[in-house]
């Protein structure tokens, strides 16, 4: 069986308890003082308060090891609007708004703002029904669910405190049938004190009263203020009672139970003698498995955490009020929705103009497109093909191919064109060579590509060394004026030009260089 | 009174309709343009390729060129080749010795070092020219060597021709 929480809101403390069934894990005190910032608590905007409430939670949870993963929620009569009142019996569809009607007259603003529900006793006696009326602002209800739900805390219900405290005597074994009271008190714990009568279970009469400390005695004499207070409450009772014999005189109460600090509750229970109530003490000790210091923060809390083990005869559900609200107002707004549409008839011109748009413009893009198409496929159609890549191939693969080729054409090119073909110089050489000069070695030396070298070397014999210079001279002039030579030949030079003897005469010898290029290397 | 009683409802629905039949076709137009773009982009793109595939298609061609030039011969066939040229040239070949071929990026040059023996000049020119002509393979005199016999009118000639064939 899963563990689960009651969460007691009260005015002094919030309240925690885990049960596991009916038997008590965890019982939690949390101080307001501890969630707000003392003096300055009323400048906190309630943003902040909330903050601050759900860091201690979680803290007091992981702390306690607090595993429960649902809760319900038990608050006290400042937060919520209890009321018992008698109506006519009405058709079931007449009598939320008469509820609703008669309500208003109990509350100082708007029932819109209030999430509510009620339950109905029907009264044998009057013939009338009985009304048990619950709401919560739905600012309040928001605030705790919204606190609940960062806790990531399911909220099975929300309860009223003193009906909560109903399981007591469930649990006590005293039982509810006839008229009873059972007033709740925390004297010292300063809790809200819950006078509540009951017909059956069924509540008509409900009262949550706050007693003031009494100034005089505070921080002096705490015997002395406990007494004035219990005064206080004596006198409240007192007239919560003419109240109910106003009201219900034919209902007489038979028993009243008590649920009270132990010092005080023979007084109490004198008390209640007196004024003509056989009281009983209900110890609540007695109903758990283990002594716990008397607080009626954990009994409320307590009595809530077993709201799905002990089942009470109350239907008020204010959880499943705002739902229901929530619902409505989802019905309502499509039903509003729905209404709009209601009895519309289609104007078949408009159909056909938004029709007609809807195509025009799709033919508008049509229109757009087809030239860019028409172009695409004249620009595929006519692209060339190529063996050594796709067509399909991407913009770089060919720009990459493209530049691959250049190269190798490039080479190749200038492999062939630059080429010194010898033929020419050799065809050219006898045409030119003067009378009386000869050549005695001709060599070639390419070193590299386009880059060659030629060397003549000669004699020239005129008997005249004057005449073998010019004849040099004239073949140099020559060479340097012949075009199919100096087309691979641009720098041609008499290296070397000296008379010697061969043979037993006089000649003139000479080295002529011709390069294709400009220069030395 | 509800809202719905203030309006009239149907020229509202009506106008409605028109009103979203031209957001749809607004949105059907701007998708359309997106498309138009892209379609754009695409042809300039592949007028871009196009241009590229005309150059890649030149340089195949040229390249197609080149492999008729270059011819790929084995070493015998070009020393037979080499020896044919001199028969018909009347030059008489003393040696022939193919070197070490030497392998660049786009071509593969092998050397074939000639020593000849030739009766004159005209003779030798005929032979140079007629292997530089040649069509069968592409072969290129790299270095001559050319010097008058020590008896006769004869002369002693050098060579240095190289066969050039493209790398694949």
């Amino acid at each position: 069986m899963n563990s689960s929480l009651g969460i007691y809101f009260g005015p002094k403390a919030i309240s925690l308890v885990e049960v596991k069934g009916r038997k008590l894990i965890n019982n939690i005190q949390i101080s307001h003082s501890a969630a707000s910032s003392g003096e300055l608590e009323e400048k906190v905007p309630a943003e902040a308060k909330v903050i601050g409430i759900i860091a201690l939670f979680k803290e007091e949870l992981r702390r306690n090891r607090v595993e429960a993963k649902e809760a319900t929620l038990c608050l006290s009569g400042k937060d919520l609007i209890i009321r018992t009142f008698e109506m006519p019996v009405l058709p079931r569809e007449e009598l939320q708004s008469a509820i609703n009607f008669e309500v208003k007259k109990y509350m100082p603003f708007k029932t819109e703002e209030l999430i509510s529900d009620f339950q109905l006793k029907f009264d044998k006696i009057s013939r009338t029904n009985i009304v048990l009326f619950m709401g919560i602002k739905k600012e309040a209800l928001d605030s705790y669910l919204s606190i609940l739900s960062q806790l990531d805390i399911k909220l099975n219900a929300i309860e009223y405190s003193a009906f909560s405290i109903l399981r007591c005597l469930k649990l006590s074994g005293a039982s509810e049938s006839g008229i009873i009271g059972i007033l709740a008190a925390d004297l010292p714990g300063k809790d809200e004190v819950n006078f509540t009568i009951l017909e059956n279970g069924f509540p008509l009469f409900s009262r949550d009263i706050t007693l003031p400390a009494s100034p005089e005695y505070m921080g002096k004499d705490a015997e002395a203020e406990s007494s004035a207070t219990l005064e206080k409450l004596k006198t409240e009772i007192r007239m919560s009672l003419d109240y109910y014999d106003r009201k219900f005189s034919n209902k007489n109460i038979k028993k009243m139970y008590l649920l009270f600090n132990q010092e005080h509750h023979l007084e109490l229970e004198a008390f209640m003698a007196e004024i003509g109530f056989p009281a009983t003490f209900i110890d609540i000790n007695k109903c758990l498995d283990r002594t716990t210091p008397y607080s009626l923060g954990f009994v409320k809390s307590y009595s809530a955490s077993l709201s799905k083990v002990i089942k009470n005869k109350l239907t008020v559900d204010l959880l499943a009020a705002q739902a229901k609200i929530k619902s409505l107002k989802e019905k309502s707004i499509q039903k509003e929705i729905l209404s709009l549409f209601e009895g519309i008839k289609l104007d078949y011109r408009m159909a056909a103009a938004a029709l007609f748009i809807i195509i025009a413009s799709i033919g508008l893009g049509f229109y757009r497109t087809q030239p860019l198409r028409k172009e695409l496929e004249t620009i595929l159609a006519v692209r060339p093909r190529v063996s050594v890549i796709s067509p399909g191939a991407s913009y770089g693969e060919l720009a990459g191919k493209d530049t691959e080729y250049k190269r190798k054409l490039d080479a190749l090119g200038s492999l062939v064109n630059k080429q010194v073909y010898i033929t020419e110089p050799l065809d050219v050489l006898p045409r030119v060579l003067p009378k009386g000069v000869w050549l005695t070695s001709l060599s070639l030396n390419k070193r590299s590509e386009g880059k060659a070298e030629l060397t003549l070397e000669g004699t020239a014999y005129l008997s005249d060394s004057d005449k073998e210079f010019a004849a040099v001279n004239e073949f140099l002039l020559s060479l340097k004026s012949t075009p199919a030579f100096t087309k691979y030949f641009k720098d041609i030079n008499v290296t070397s030009l000296n008379s010697g003897r061969s043979q037993e005469v006089m000649v003139t010898n000479f080295l002529i260089s011709c390069k294709t290029y400009q220069g030395r290397e | 009174m509800k809202l719905s009683g203030l309006i009239n409802k149907n020229r509202v629905f009506n106008a409605s309709l028109i009103i979203l039949a031209v957001i749809v076709a607004g949105n059907i137009y701007k998708g359309q343009g997106k498309g138009v773009e892209a379609l754009k982009k695409e042809n300039d793109m592949e007028i871009k390729k196009n241009t590229v595939m005309n150059s890649l298609s030149k340089g195949e061609n040229d390249l197609d060129g080149y492999k008729n030039i270059f011819v790929k011969k084995d070493a015998g066939s070009i020393i037979n080749t080499l020896s044919n040229i001199a028969k018909e040239s009347g030059v008489k070949i003393k040696s022939i010795k193919p070197a070490q071929e030497q392998k660049l990026t786009y071509y593969i040059k092998t050397p074939f070092n000639l020593a000849l023996s030739v009766p004159g000049y005209h003779a030798l020119g005929g032979f140079i020219s007629k292997l530089e002509n040649y069509r069968d393979a592409y072969l290129v005199v790299e270095a001559v060597d050319i010097r008058s016999e020590t008896q006769g009118e004869g002369l002693n000639v050098n060579l240095m021709v190289n066969s050039i064939v493209l790398t694949n």
